[in-house]
């Protein structure tokens, strides 16, 4: 067995044991309008090329999550790397409980998600791997898994 | 230009002309030379091969390798950043959704990208184009596959 570590320009592998970031990454340019933090979910960019916008909950151009921002604190305008598949972490709205295998899909908050019984709902970024039921939280990071 | 071979799977990165993504090796049952841009489908008619895409639910890749002779090994990119042939007349928009056009093997962006339906059609190859493209004969347009 190999552990396949590889970066190209703009995809590479995450194995980051410490956020609990195990998956494949794209780069983009972010343009959230704030700095970049880690756990929001994204879409690609109406306005400017290559690049991502949090995703919303209805629009026409920001209604698909394309992945999860794991670069953190980068400011709006530089690059960010983007979460597409594997294992990452989704932030969740204020005080939701996360069942695991249900689904996480976009939220009415811009960028998070909620959990939600799995379906063929578009907006779903990925299946909930943990229980999560301790509220009251804000901003809290729950592992997800992405295809 | 560069191909970094791990068997039938590879990292692609050919930056200069748009192309960064993971890439399978199959056989061109195109029934013609191969055309880079292409959206392409598994050919039932013979093993590991591929041929032009007519279905959105099937569509599996998009062809890297140009001017591949019918019955020969070709690169079809599957998760990245890649380059689609447009259907003559139709443009493409940022954070549209990629879907199949009348004419096989071309691609369009799909208008109605708030319907779920029209998005579970894009279920073979979820991409979106990353940037504008105005209409024309043979236009690449770049996209973004997650999967």
């Amino acid at each position: 067995m190999s552990i396949l570590s590889y970066k190209t320009g703009r995809l590479k592998m995450i194995k980051d044991n410490v956020a609990d970031f195990y998956c494949l990454a794209a780069k983009f340019t972010n343009k959230t309008g704030e700095v970049s933090v880690r756990g929001k979910i994204v879409s690609i960019s109406e306005g400017y090329a290559d690049s991502v916008e949090l995703t919303a909950s209805s629009g026409v151009y920001h209604f698909y999550p394309v992945g999860i921002i794991y670069s953190d604190y980068v400011s709006d305008g530089l690059d960010i790397w983007v979460a597409i598949q594997g294992e990452m972490k989704v932030m969740v709205v204020d005080n939701e409980f996360c069942t695991q295998s249900d689904a996480a899909v976009v939220d009415t908050t811009d960028g998070k998600a909620s959990c939600a019984t799995p379906s063929n709902n578009p907006q779903t970024i990925g299946i909930f791997l943990q229980n999560y039921t301790i509220p009251p939280h804000s901003n809290a990071l729950v592992p997800i898994y992405k295809r | 230009m560069v191909i970094e071979k791990l068997g039938a799977i590879s990292w692609l990165k050919d930056t200069d002309n748009g192309w960064d993504c993971l890439a399978l090796k199959l056989i061109n049952r195109t029934g013609a030379a191969s055309t880079i841009g292409t959206a392409v489908q598994l050919n039932p008619s013979y093993e590991d091969s591929v041929y032009l895409s007519n279905n959105d639910d099937t569509t599996m890749g998009v062809v890297y390798s140009n001017g591949v002779s019918n019955g020969s090994d070709i690169w079809i990119g599957v998760i990245g950043f890649m380059r689609v042939l447009l259907k003559d007349g139709e443009e493409a928009l940022r954070g549209i959704t990629v879907t199949n056009s009348s004419t096989p093997g071309r691609l369009k962006g799909s208008i109605y990208v708030n319907n779920p339906y029209i998005y579970s059609l894009t279920f073979g190859l979820k991409g979106f184009f990353t940037d504008n493209v105005s209409s024309g004969t043979s236009v690449l347009a770049p996209i973004f596959v997650t999967r």
